[in-house]
């Protein structure tokens, strides 16, 4: 017998940020972007200028993300990679994403593999309970289904991020936020670089399209989602489950309608749909015996033709 | 009642927060004092030539923060009255001009700490990084010795003391663009540095912070403070008539709330820098060199608790609907759940009103010192005029203490343990018996067996009970917290800070 409970144990950081969190925000390409924009800083003036003396404060925020977001590895093992590549090698340990081989980044042997499949069966049976909610003829909460796939999603979770995980998450969630905050600076955005955009994502797109860095266009929802999902998630991690905790999620409706709506155009995977186009119907009945399942053309034995 | 301890662990509370919560503490207790000093000074002798009119009654009623030349003239009089007297008594003199003087200069250090306090209430993080030192090795909690005295070595805390004080200077130097300071003044500023958020007197509680050990002292002293501040008004209170009885029964009480709140040190130091003569002390002007070194200390707002208040004061409401009350044999709570809502709303309607709610968002969008002090300054205000004394404003029979609650709220969303329970053991205690017994239905026995927190489980920042839709909450939390950080991260240098902060350092 598998002991759960001492896998699930293990205490999380007060004050966490998910790393799924960090994973939304990197797939919005802004690292890159303000890769390039840094590189244009440092090697040219025809995009935007700063001047000394007005401009000193935008010059010591940027010199500043510079040294600390694009480092150089101090140690000899950590040369052998680049810190992005070891941010890559964080989502593949805890979430499995980019197991496409052909990216090169250092791979652990262990992954969780099994992230996507057990979020979306939760995702699931909630979407079920919350559009089934007051309904007269059909309803469709499972919380002892639920507890138990919290459980599992928990356990795979907790006893995934160990070693380092939880202080490059935390490096990579500083420089994301700080990069996200020069997004905010309107003296930069709009009167250096000529940006009249509203909102980050808006920005960040504009600033994706000045430097030829393809910033997705969902980009807002991918905020959204990395916020949603990094409460969801540590909420996950922090809570004892068993089927009254459980039940009690399928009461923040308004919660998880802005998760899914995030979800399904970001993931492209639409809970909403899913659950009603469940058509109720009778008991299924199932045939009897066993069915012959005809395999491929049968080839006839002919004799031999005169 | 007792208070339940919920949760001693230090380490969770979030130490800026904290600052915040305890100066705030300290300028509720400045506003005290302000108001019982600028009341003894206007007491006039029985039968005296000197009278204080209606009108400068009125005047000072309103605004007990700034003396008019009229009233400064007035106080003269006063003074050459008390001054007289003495003189003429000789060796018998009731030193009436001494303690007239003395409640002068406390006045004035009074509105000077004010002032200093609200700087660090739109920008509690600075103090904090004067307040903590960073060093290889931390305050460990027992001494070496085999001589266990539970106490935190003495040589130790004088040794951060120290090095802490070092800091300071050099940072102070640093503000004022290395021109140098008067002598003075760099040892008042190092004096004020160690006291705020400090109930200890002896800048003890800013070293030992995140230490165990000390934890249940620096509880203590805040909860007597608390006490202080936020008491329950006895019943039977004599109305007082007379100027004299008046200036016999408030003497002392505001140097009490000096030791308590931790700001004796200061207070002493300061009143040492003031001739103790009456013009002496009306031509002081050292004050405002003070003000202009502190507030270049404090150039930037960074209003994050006030933020966090601001988020936190309209949930108020809707948490006490949602902590549901759970039924249990022993006691019979859920029976008088209505009644307790009906209370609690009732005093949340008269203390929250959206006129306050409006001035602190105010605040929170234009943070400046200045709009700190209109804020959270003036206990009387909203109040009606005709009542003069402090004594009668805790007085049970007029029971607008709503200013007075409305502080109080502030304080509570940002303690600690916000608990639902202590705030509503808090008012019910304000109410009083004779008023619940009349208005809410709920019979003086019956009172006695209410317990206030399993009437309302939970606390401000997550409910306990299984009515409430928790994860939203953790949602607008975990927004509240990028939404910190992100305006940390707006400043160039910060970044650095909040990297090592995060322990992350080692990667670059």
């Amino acid at each position: 017998v598998v002991d759960l409970k001492s896998s699930i144990a293990i205490k999380t950081p007060e004050e966490k940020i998910h790393p799924i969190w960090t994973y939304y925000v990197y797939t919005t390409n802004i690292y890159n972007t303000m890769r390039r924009l840094l590189r244009t800083l440092l090697v040219t003036n025809n995009v935007f200028s700063l001047t000394p003396v007005e401009d000193k404060n935008e010059i010591n925020l940027l010199l500043e993300t510079l040294t600390l977001a694009y480092p150089t590895p101090k140690t000899t093992i950590m040369s052998e990679f680049s810190y992005e590549q070891l941010l890559l090698n964080m989502f593949h340990r805890n979430f499995g994403f980019y197991s496409n081989p052909n990216l090169k980044y250092p791979r652990s042997q262990t992954y969780n593999s099994r992230f996507k499949t057990v979020l979306e069966s939760i995702f699931l049976n909630i979407a079920q309970a919350v559009w089934s909610q007051g309904s007269s003829f059909q309803l469709l909460e499972d919380p002892a289904a639920l507890s138990e796939n919290l459980n599992d999603l928990k356990s795979m979770l907790i006893s995934s991020q160990t070693n380092t995980q939880d202080w490059l998450n935390r490096y990579w969630v500083d420089i994301f936020d700080r990069l996200l905050s020069i997004l905010d600076q309107p003296k930069l955005m709009k009167e250096k670089l000529g940006i009249v955009e509203v909102g980050r994502d808006k920005i960040l797109i504009a600033l994706g399209g000045k430097f030829g860095i393809p910033v997705p266009g969902d980009t807002l929802y991918r905020f959204d989602l990395a916020n949603y999902l990094n409460t969801f998630l540590n909420k996950t991690e922090k809570t004892d489950w068993d089927i009254n905790a459980a039940a009690d999620l399928y009461k923040s409706t308004n919660f998880f309608k802005l998760l899914f709506s995030a979800y399904s155009i970001v993931e492209k995977r639409d809970f909403k749909r899913e659950v009603q186009f469940i058509v109720p119907r009778g008991p299924t009945i199932y045939p009897t015996g066993p069915t012959v399942v005809p395999r491929g053309p049968t080839v006839v034995p002919r004799g031999p033709t005169v | 009642m007792s208070t339940i301890e919920v949760n001693s662990n230090v380490q969770e509370i979030n130490p800026v927060q904290r600052v915040w919560a305890k100066t705030f503490l300290q300028f509720v207790t400045l506003d005290y004092c302000i108001q019982s000093e600028i009341e003894r000074l206007f007491l006039t002798l029985e039968n005296s030539d000197v009278v204080v009119l209606d009108d400068m009654k009125n005047e000072i009623r309103n605004n007990p923060y700034k003396l008019t030349s009229k009233m400064i003239s007035k106080l003269e009089e006063i003074y050459n009255e008390f001054d007289g007297l003495d003189t003429f008594l000789g060796e018998d003199s009731l030193g009436m001009g001494d303690s007239f003087l003395n409640d002068l200069t406390n006045y004035y250090i009074s509105i000077l700490l004010q002032q200093i306090l609200s700087q660090v209430l739109v920008n509690p993080r600075k103090l904090y990084e004067m307040q903590t030192i960073e060093t290889e090795e931390e305050i460990k909690s027992a001494s070496d010795s085999f001589g266990t005295t539970n106490k935190i070595d003495d040589d130790l805390v004088t040794y951060y003391r120290d090095l802490r004080n070092e800091k300071n200077k050099e940072m102070l130097e640093t503000a004022t663009e290395n021109s140098p300071i008067d002598g003075e003044i760099e040892e008042i500023l190092i004096t004020v540095i160690n006291s705020i958020a400090d109930f200890s007197n002896t800048s003890e509680e800013n070293i030992l912070r995140n230490l165990k050990a000390s934890y249940f002292d620096e509880k203590e002293r805040e909860n007597r403070l608390l006490y202080h501040l936020f008491q329950i008004p006895k019943t039977n209170d004599e109305t007082l008539e007379t100027d004299e009885e008046i200036r016999e029964t408030t003497s002392d009480k505001y140097e009490e709330l000096f030791e308590k709140s931790g700001l004796n040190t200061l207070k002493t130091e300061l009143s040492n820098l003031i001739p103790f003569d009456f013009y002496g002390i009306i031509n002081f002007d050292i004050f405002s060199d003070l003000m202009t070194v502190w507030n270049q200390l404090f150039q930037e707002n960074d209003p994050e608790v006030i933020n966090t208040l601001i988020g936190n004061l309209p949930k108020i409401l809707e948490k006490f609907l949602l902590s549901k009350t759970e039924s249990t044999s022993c006691c019979e709570d859920i029976k008088y759940r209505h009644n307790c809502l009906l209370i609690i709303t009732d005093f949340i309607q008269k203390t929250l009103t959206p006129l306050r709610i409006e001035e602190t968002s105010h605040l929170s969008q234009y943070p400046s010192a200045y709009n700190c002090l209109v804020s959270f300054r003036s206990l009387r205000a909203f109040k009606n005029i005709g009542e003069w004394h402090l004594n009668e404003y805790l007085n049970i029979e007029k029971r607008d203490r709503s200013r007075l609650g409305f502080l109080y709220v502030c304080y509570w969303c940002l303690s600690p343990q916000p608990e639902l329970g202590i705030l509503f053991g808090k008012v019910f205690d304000w109410f009083g018996k004779k008023i619940i017994d009349k208005n809410y239905g709920i019979s003086e026995d019956e009172q006695s067996k209410i317990n206030p927190f399993s009437m309302f489980p939970g606390s401000l920042e997550r409910s306990i009970g299984s009515s409430v839709s928790v994860i939203d909450m953790d949602y607008e939390t975990d927004k509240r917290r990028f939404k910190n950080k992100e305006s940390r991260l707006q400043k160039p240098g910060e970044l650095e800070k909040v990297l090592n902060s995060d322990g992350v350092r080692w990667l670059i």
